[in-house]
């Protein structure tokens, strides 16, 4: 008896200490604030230490710098290049500049670059850049030849796997683990798949940043990055998802960016099977398509209709005459009707006995699948009659390589790296990434002219046409342009957003004391 | 488990996607050309057909070397190294938390058979079986991070991180527990060893937590034991909550990006972690019931 009691007491005892333990551990996790002046970043990007795995992330945090850099107009600028030059059609000339070291003292030159850059261009990620040869032809100087005339080149040197990396960087596997580069922050832990915090570079030879230290952190789910944020874990909240805005606008402490981005929804036709292989039809779905409706409904209002591949407010290499299709039922009608599909008695639209039914295919992307929706219930005024497929993003892209398709939806960056000679992905009839199947001589002529000429007015008269000729001929619906959210604490000052992401600049953020 | 890679490997080649173009994509945040994607499939052995790659795999894998990512250029045991931990613990402490739910609660339900404490109990292992996870685990982050501020909203490292989703994936698990301990505790309630102990006097708790429930909880172990799966199961969705970088991120994002060696990695090691599981299961058997030896397995 009186041992049950003793045994009772102790079980209790017990468990109220292991109570009491627990409630002071978690009292003692909630102390621990970080630094004031670390700013931590959430966003759903993975980051890798390799810049050859995409690198995107070391380049946004501003611990590796290229040759080329990237501006506000989003146009090549110099970079660790101070200058650079077009000797002759395939010779090109980059001058270094003279005072910069790398993060583990080393000094930078072009004996360093070079090893770095010829990394770069044996990688999978280079395939398609034509470059022959890269040379220190002394101290500061680096000649670089491609094995065609190649206008693109500085643009494609911006990228964010032709970073600079210290010799000491790559070890003898050819594997970095320590991305050592020029930037203003110096790499410092990494845990794959969660975090990757950089220190200041109090040696930089540019702007010395404000903060002492970035974290960035992995936030795949959107809810939780927005509630990181609110509850003070995090400054910084990125790519939060459109419908956030109005909610996040109107919440003490946080301060909301929406910067438009070089990016488009669009819905790609089969220009080699029907129906859509009638341009007509392909007009008629442009005219049909109201995009004002998609914005307002599905895009909060926040995105504008596309009329081009480019956007007038970001690039000047967009063509500012594109008026793009008015929403015009009629004439839409009168399209489809001219290419044979026409209305019978029972409302249905056919062709030779054939019911103009069409499938659309896409992913299961923030908005596409609600867009492709909306889509579905404007075509069905025109009397076609819309099936809507959602697959994960690599199936769809599967299906559409390999079968003929009708049409599917996508978003695709249009200046991810600082140059239209994105196009040539986009309209190239063997060059291109997209599955359209669109064969243009006269495109596919202005595309291989600008890419080779040096000129930029000459380059952007062939551009401007190339749009003009892709609007009309439509192997591709334009929809929407793309905008970013972002929000930041509201004690963050600084920041600018850039408009190909190249960098968050870091350098110029500061965190007010409150 | 040479079995369970087979399958695995076949499952995920055959899946529609190009490992090279989704993972080209997925690094540059854009769509790469045709010839990005060829380089790429050449520089990891892509190109070759499925048995060649099954086999270069396998001789390697034997040898303890599991590849490496190929969205990320790092080992695949260093990643798993990395990850494992942080399932581990959150599985642990989900498992604890569900048991330490689970148990009292059923035992009382079962002591007061149809009274309200028994219906209230039941009707809240309902709601917690048909409570989805992730709605579950906002919840929390909404009552405990953003109104009351008693813990962080996400990450690892603290026991502050572990609580919310520790609870988030323990109850799920508790309410199914929950029902099974008062099944259990009823039938052997009904046994004749249970009035025979009452007959001799004993007190009513020490026959309930003695008697009764020691018996009780064979059944109750062995589900258990296979409840590792489910909490390996959650354990995906809730480290994509609560951003922890366990297994089941791991595994999630790799399946997307078509990271064959990873996959593969992750499927072996919970394979490993059920086969470990169910050892420890019956090892527990012992430990609850004496008549049950470990030459003899069990007996009458």
């Amino acid at each position: 008896m009186t041992d049950d009691t003793s045994q009772t007491m102790n079980r209790r005892t017990a468990l109220k200490t292991t109570l009491g333990a627990t409630t002071l551990a978690v009292a003692g996790c909630l102390s621990s604030a970080s630094d004031d002046a670390e700013v931590r970043i959430g966003g759903p990007w993975k980051a890798n230490r390799d810049p050859l795995d995409g690198g995107s992330q070391l380049r946004r945090l501003g611990i590796t710098e290229a040759l080329v850099s990237v501006d506000y107009d989003a146009n090549p600028a110099p970079g660790l290049a101070a200058d650079w030059e077009r000797l002759d059609e395939q010779q090109w000339r980059f001058e270094l500049r003279d005072d910069v070291t790398f993060h583990d003292g080393e000094q930078f030159n072009a004996a360093a670059a070079v090893d770095s850059l010829q990394r770069t261009v044996s990688s999978a990620a280079f395939a398609d850049v034509p470059i022959d040869t890269v040379e220190a032809t002394d101290e500061l100087t680096i000649d670089v030849e491609t094995g065609q005339p190649f206008s693109p080149l500085p643009a494609h040197l911006s990228r964010n796997e032709a970073v600079i990396l210290s010799p000491a960087a790559v070890d003898d596997d050819d594997a970095v683990t320590e991305p050592i580069s020029t930037g203003p922050f110096v790499f410092d832990t990494y845990q794959a798949g969660s975090e990757l915090r950089a220190v200041r570079n109090d040696d930089y030879y540019g702007q010395t940043p404000e903060i002492e230290s970035v974290r960035y952190e992995i936030v795949d789910d959107d809810q939780t990055r927005r509630m990181k944020l609110e509850n003070g874990e995090l400054e910084m909240a990125r790519i939060l998802p459109l419908e956030m805005v109005d909610d996040l606008e109107s919440t003490a402490g946080i301060d909301t960016y929406t910067p438009e981005i070089p990016r488009i929804r669009f819905l790609t036709f089969d220009t080699q099977s029907e129906p859509f292989d009638d341009d007509r039809v392909r007009r008629a779905v442009n005219h049909a398509i109201d995009r004002d409706a998609i914005v307002d409904s599905v895009l909060a209002g926040v995105d504008e209709p596309a009329v081009g591949p480019f956007s007038p407010d970001i690039s000047d290499w967009a063509n500012p005459d594109l008026e793009g299709y008015d929403h015009d039922l009629e004439d839409a009608r009168s399209l489809l009707d001219a290419a044979g599909w026409t209305v019978g008695d029972d409302n249905v639209r056919m062709r030779d006995g054939e019911e103009l039914t069409v499938e659309f295919l896409t992913f299961d992307a923030r908005s596409l699948p609600l867009i492709a929706e909306v889509i579905q219930d404007q075509l069905a005024d025109i009397r076609i009659d819309v099936d809507v497929t959602t697959m994960e993003y690599s199936s769809m892209v599967d299906r559409v390589g390999q079968d003929s398709f009708d049409g599917y939806l996508t978003s695709w960056g249009t200046l991810w790296y600082p140059d239209p000679d994105r196009l040539s992905d986009m309209f190239h009839s063997t060059g291109a990434a997209l599955h359209h199947g669109y064969e243009n001589d006269r495109v596919d002529t202005l595309l291989e002219e600008a890419r080779e000429l040096d000129d930029r007015a000459e380059r952007m008269e062939r551009y401007h046409e190339v749009q003009s000729l892709v609007l009309e001929d439509a192997p591709v619906a334009f929809l929407t342009t793309y905008t970013n959210v972002v929000a930041t604490a509201a004690e963050l000052s600084g920041y600018e957003p850039h408009p190909t992401e190249s960098r968050y600049g870091l350098e110029s953020i500061d965190l007010d004391a409150e | 488990m040479a079995g369970v890679s087979l399958l695995t490997y076949g499952f995920v080649f055959l899946t529609p996607g190009d490992p090279a173009y989704t993972i080209l994509r997925e690094q540059r945040q854009s769509p790469p050309s045709e010839r990005q994607v060829e380089a790429f499939r050449a520089e990891h052995g892509l190109d070759e057909p499925f048995f060649v790659q099954y086999l270069s795999w396998l001789t390697d894998a034997v040898r303890g070397d599991l590849g490496t990512s190929y969205y990320r250029s790092e080992p695949v045991t260093s990643l798993l190294i990395e990850h494992i931990p942080n399932t581990l613990e959150l599985a642990l402490a989900a498992m604890a938390v569900s048991l330490l739910l689970a148990v009292p609660t059923g035992v009382v339900s079962a002591v007061h058979r149809d009274t309200w404490l028994d219906r209230t109990s039941q009707f809240v292992a309902l709601l917690g079986v048909s409570m989805p996870n992730f709605w579950l685990g906002y919840l929390l982050i909404l009552i405990c991070s953003l109104w009351l501020g008693l813990t962080p909203v996400s990450g690892s490292g603290t026991l502050g991180h572990l609580v919310l989703p520790a609870i988030t994936l323990g109850t799920g698990m508790a309410a199914i527990v929950t029902r099974l301990v008062r099944t259990s505790m009823l039938e052997v309630l009904e046994a004749e060893y249970i009035d025979t102990a009452r007959s001799k006097g004993v007190r009513e708790r020490l026959v309930v937590y003695k008697h009764a429930l020691r018996n009780a909880l064979i059944p109750v172990v062995t589900i258990v034991g296979l409840q590792f799966g489910f909490v390996l199961n959650g354990a995906v969705i809730v480290e994509v909550v609560f951003q922890r970088p366990g297994l089941g991120t791991l595994l999630v994002d790799a399946i997307f990006a078509r990271d064959y060696p990873i996959v593969q990695g992750v499927v072996l090691v919970t394979a490993f972690a059920f086969v470990l599981t169910n050892q420890l299961v019956d090892l527990a058997y012992v430990a609850l019931d004496p008549r049950i030896d470990r030459r003899g397995g069990e007996q009458p």
